[in-house]
């Protein structure tokens, strides 16, 4: 469907078809139609055909298990749980490694791998930590992305033998089902949604550090079939696996292409993760490419987009990107500006789901001759051993709040025509608005580096008496004494009535009918 | 905002524009992207953490057509890395060796003639910018195989090629000093001053801490042998007799080696060196618990030194205390005259498989010589006009953007650039450390200052650079090439045990044996001694 803002004739028109075809479902099906200089730059009407995604899936964080939980600060454990509450995410990508539950293995002393042996100890700290973040994620409503790492087995002594046949080893689905049975059937998650069936799977690594070495895509379709068939067994029809969780665009092509073509219906989306650079978000490239490789894939598959979702599963950038595996970047508002920046590109891209790479310093670690070293991207540290500095909240936690709780899950997406590179690749915007009209509002950014100003109106009949306006930018951004983010104004007004905004340059505007 | 001018004087060439594409035939082994892009495989240890990616890569691809992919080396098995690959037969089409005259001869000059590696083309007249920087690498006809080149040198700089000497040197705990009052004006310490120094640090530091006075690098042990010795390993020229001599039974070196003894004896040395891993003595120096530390202080090593500590402090050190954590030492030997340790203006190697076609090795030549031009270098260093810098049309004069450059909180973003990577493969880059925005300036300075003071201390006749003559450092002969690398880790083994008290001298002494001597024969042979 065209999309159209020839407003006098068609306006009516095209607004009723748009929501009649369309509904629950992302609605983009092409690129914006209305000539350039046809466009308003000034003035941002947030109407109808502008619905870029009926029931948005909802945005989130990498919520992985904690690797080592001996090391959090004393009372970590609430102190997580207090920021997990004030994020507000609707989803979360959940890993774990199977080499923490799955023990006394046995090969019978043959190479057939269908007679082989093991047993599940979930009585471990390891597990302890997966059952609280489930446990959490199951009375909070929030949707999980459960999956493992990589393949069972040890870099050095590869006892179980799966290196070689990867997520294709027959072992490997017998095992998720197995682990899901007993997380779903069991234990009565039936927060979890999808299965993610290994990470990054087009990303081999290096020969003899990564487990993943000697993949293939036809080994990882393999293995979705194999695990499809698993879970479908054991009545775990509703769980679906997450189409690649590759990363990078080149790759992610590659796996999409291959999947659209080969096996759409056994895969629940198309996820990705992409670590970009700067210019890429700033430039709004990432706006083009994602719209392309949307494009591409909706011709192989009809069901692209729609019942099969695009989704992004670990956001975050390359530049800052240590040796180590930290991003040095986090400490600063402008990293928060760019992140909501990427949001806003997938959202108005017509994706269905953005999950930011990561919540917490504490999860994860790079394994050195030196010790274990933590991977600092999250949104603070809970580590003993972090500084005090670290412990606090980045100023990223608080706009990925700021958006996890405007733009919820189910809502309407609203992506003007605004959002064109060619027009302006310094600014976008996203509106939202939930099923009833009772919540909703907008956020806008101006990557540039000189000032803008902008005027915003909702069509849409959004309630309300109230806006909430958050600044988001080092100078302005405002904190409560609890230290969560506060709005900068409230002001009396409608979302229904324009309202002209002042943007400093890399700035984030938020603008929302209820408290975020 | 900081401003730079691109200077691309010091070339001296007006280069025209060339066709990028379609230099010759495809090779069976060429690949191509589904966008028809000439898919390439570039493995190097200096591409650390980047995979790949980026807008900056992204237009370095498209200008050649290329798809490039990335990997590294592990710093601590490097050599073993490209070995393993060489004997399974799977080079990626670009790699990178250290390729040093103590391993030239077997596995530089060993690839080149077993089929390994493939050679440049002769004529690199197409290439001006790399052969410019070809026709200025030292030694580089040693390094030719029946008159060919199978790689490229990667240059430490390429816009100054006379730095004789290495950054081989000692930095210290100015803090400590200044607290035990042993402290110098300008880091500058005599002999006497030195072993002051380290006596006041022996006194005060405890050594059930694991702390002591001097620690060298793994391969630069023991450093002290240095203000003694004329030649770093194994081949000294005695003008008395006119010929090589073995330099570890000198009575320079074993003038040093009676020093590093008395030195260890005293307390002083760091009493375990032989049980250390490479990078460990740096660990020891970062987790301060050593007072004085011989390194390689490249910026890219004195970087990581100073964010080692700073990630030990979590960060919470002032820039004043990092420098007096990390200050470098400039001691005078007894002889009152600095001793470092001489080099070429490069060590390791690009090369290239041999399996890959003419079309590919030319592409990755196109790439790299328009890397070396302004434009290039402008995208490598500087980044996307417009968004990370402005040119002024007529003065050309470059003005950084801060907002590209750093983030809200003022710290320098490091930014992956593909470009940059890629421009490793010919050049560490110390050509544009000046004008690159994401250097630390302080780090740079130091360098800078400290490298000034050297030359001017050079040119005083007051640095005294260690180095083996050219003719016998590349001289390619059958004993010598097969035994050099292990007659020097022998020496350096027993030197080890002499400094500790494990052997005596005679014991050291006599350990230069077979097959010394007829190396040596062989090597004042060929060279007609």
């Amino acid at each position: 469907m065209k999309r159209s803002r020839f407003k006098g004739l068609l306006f009516g028109l095209v607004a009723m078809t748009s929501l009649l075809s369309c509904q629950g479902q992302p609605v983009d099906d092409s690129e914006p139609s209305v000539p350039i200089d046809q466009i308003d730059k000034g003035n941002i009407a947030f109407t109808s055909d502008d619905i870029i995604n009926s029931s948005f899936g909802g945005l989130g964080v990498e919520w992985g298990a904690y690797e080592n939980t001996d090391k959090l600060i004393e009372n970590g454990w609430e102190k997580i749980i207090d920021h997990m509450d004030h994020l507000g995410p609707a989803r979360i990508r959940l890993m774990i490694n199977y080499d923490w539950f799955c023990q006394n293995f046995d090969d019978k002393g043959d190479d057939d791998k269908t007679n082989d042996t093991w047993t599940y100890n979930f009585s471990n700290k390891y597990a302890t930590n997966m059952f609280d973040i489930l446990d959490y994620c199951q009375v909070h409503g929030i949707d999980v992305a459960y999956g493992c790492w990589n393949v069972i087995g040890d870099l050095k002594n590869d006892v179980w033998n799966m290196m070689e046949e990867v997520t294709s080893d027959i072992r490997w689905a017998r095992i998720s089902a197995d682990v899901l049975d007993y997380l779903v059937h069991q234990k009565g998650y039936s927060c979890i949604k999808w299965f993610v069936s290994s990470n990054e799977p087009n990303w081999l690594g290096y020969e003899g550090s990564s487990k993943n070495f000697k993949n293939t895509y036809e080994k990882w379709e393999q293995g979705i079939k194999n695990v499809r068939k698993a879970l479908d067994d054991i009545g775990l029809t509703n769980i679906g696996i997450i189409g690649g969780d590759t990363t990078g665009y080149a790759g992610t092509d590659e796996y999409f292409t291959n999947i659209a073509n080969n096996i759409p219906d056994l895969v629940a989306d198309y996820g990705a993760h992409l670590y970009l650079s700067n210019y890429d978000v700033d430039r709004g490239n990432m706006l083009t490419e994602v719209r392309g490789m949307v494009k591409k894939i909706k011709k192989l598959d009809s069901e692209a987009g729609k019942s099969r979702p695009f989704e992004i599963w670990e956001a975050g950038f390359l530049d800052g990107k240590t040796i180590l595996d930290s991003q040095t970047a986090i400490t600063a508002c402008s990293y928060g500006v760019r992140m909501t920046d990427y949001t806003i590109q997938c959202l108005a891209a017509g994706l269905d789901g953005v999950v930011y790479w990561d919540f917490d310093d504490a999860m994860h670690f790079m394994y050195t001759n030196n010790g274990a070293v933590p991977k600092e991207w999250g949104m603070f540290s809970s580590l003993a051993e972090a500084s005090a500095a670290k412990q606090e909240l980045r100023p990223w936690y608080h706009s990925s709040s700021l958006l996890c709780h405007l733009i919820k899950k189910g809502n309407k997406i609203y992506s003007p025509l605004q959002n064109n590179t060619e027009l302006d690749d310094t600014f976008r915007c996203i509106g939202t608005v939930n099923p009833d009209g009772t919540q909703g509002g907008f956020v806008a950014i101006n990557a540039a580096y000189r000032k803008t100003t902008k005027t915003f109106y909702m069509d849409d009949t959004v309630s309300g008496d109230k806006l909430y306006i958050y600044i988001f930018n080092e100078n302005s951004y405002r904190l409560d004494e609890e230290g969560y983010i506060t709005p900068n104004y409230v002001i009396d007004g409608s979302l229904n009535k324009k309202i002209t905004l002042e943007f400093a340059p890399s700035t984030a505007i938020f603008v929302s009918n209820t408290r975020l | 905002m900081r401003k730079h001018i691109l200077l691309f004087g010091t070339l001296g060439l007006a280069i025209s524009a060339f066709s990028l594409t379609g230099c010759g035939k495809k090779g069976k082994s060429d690949t191509y992207d589904k966008d028809g892009n000439l898919i390439i495989n570039l493995r190097n240890l200096y591409f650390s953490d980047y995979t790949g990616g980026g807008e900056y890569l992204k237009r370095l691809e498209k200008k050649f057509q290329v798809s490039l992919t990335f990997e590294n080396y592990q710093d601590e098995n490097w050599q073993a890395q490209v070995t393993s690959q060489i004997k399974g037969g799977d080079l990626p089409d670009v790699f990178h060796s250290n390729v040093t005259n103590y391993n030239f001869v077997n596995t530089y000059k060993k690839w080149a003639k077993e089929n390994v590696t493939k050679a440049l083309p002769e004529d690199l007249s197409k290439w001006p910018h790399l052969k410019h920087v070809l026709d200025n690498t030292t030694n580089i006809d040693a390094l030719k195989v029946n008159g060919r080149l199978y790689g490229i040198p990667i240059a430490k700089n390429t816009s100054d090629f006379s730095i004789k000497f290495s950054q081989f040197t000692y930095l210290y705990r100015r803090d400590w000093a200044k607290k035990w009052g042993v402290y110098q004006e300008n880091d500058e310490y005599t002999w006497p001053q030195f072993e002051a120094l380290l006596d006041k640090f022996v006194q005060n530091l405890d050594v059930n801490k694991n702390q002591y006075a001097l620690g060298d690098v793994e391969w630069g042990f023991p450093s002290i042998t240095n203000f003694y010795k004329d030649v770093p390993h194994c081949y000294a020229y005695d003008s008395v007799q006119d010929k090589y001599v073995c330099n570890y039974t000198t009575d320079e070196y074993i003038s040093g080696l009676m020093a590093s003894k008395e030195f260890s004896d005293k307390g002083r040395y760091y009493p375990s060196q032989n049980t250390l891993n490479t990078g460990d003595m740096r660990k020891e120096f970062i987790q301060g618990r050593i007072g004085v530390f011989y390194e390689n202080i490249s910026y890219a090593n004195y970087w990581a030194i100073r964010e080692g500590i700073k990630d030990r402090f979590k960060g919470n050190i002032t820039t004043e205390d990092l420098d007096d954590c990390t200050a470098i030492m400039k001691v005078r030997g007894p002889d009152g005259k600095y001793a470092i340790e001489g080099i070429d203006n490069w060590y390791s190697m690009t090369l290239f498989d041999k399996k890959i076609s003419d079309t590919k090795l030319e592409k990755v030549l196109d790439i790299l010589d328009w890397l070396l031009d302004e434009e290039g270098t402008k995208l490598a260093v500087y980044g996307i006009e417009g968004y990370d810098y402005l040119e002024d049309p007529v003065t050309h004069e470059i003005e950084l953007i801060p907002e590209s450059w750093y983030d809200s909180n003022g710290n320098p973003i490091d930014k992956k650039n593909g470009a940059n990577y890629v421009r490793y493969l010919v050049t560490l880059g110390n050509d544009t450390l000046s004008i690159n925005p994401s250097t630390d300036w302080h780090i740079s300075n130091y360098l800078d200052d400290w490298e000034a003071e050297m030359k001017e201390a050079y040119a005083n006749n007051e640095l005294r650079i260690f180095k083996e003559r050219d003719e016998v450092m590349w001289l390619d002969t059958s004993l010598k090439s097969l035994y050099s690398e292990t007659m020097r880790d022998g020496a350096n083994t027993a030197a080890m045990q002499y400094t500790y008290g494990a052997i005596d001298l005679d014991t050291f002494k006599a350990s230069f044996g077979y097959p010394w001597g007829d190396v040596l024969s062989e090597i004042n042979s060929a060279l007609g001694k």
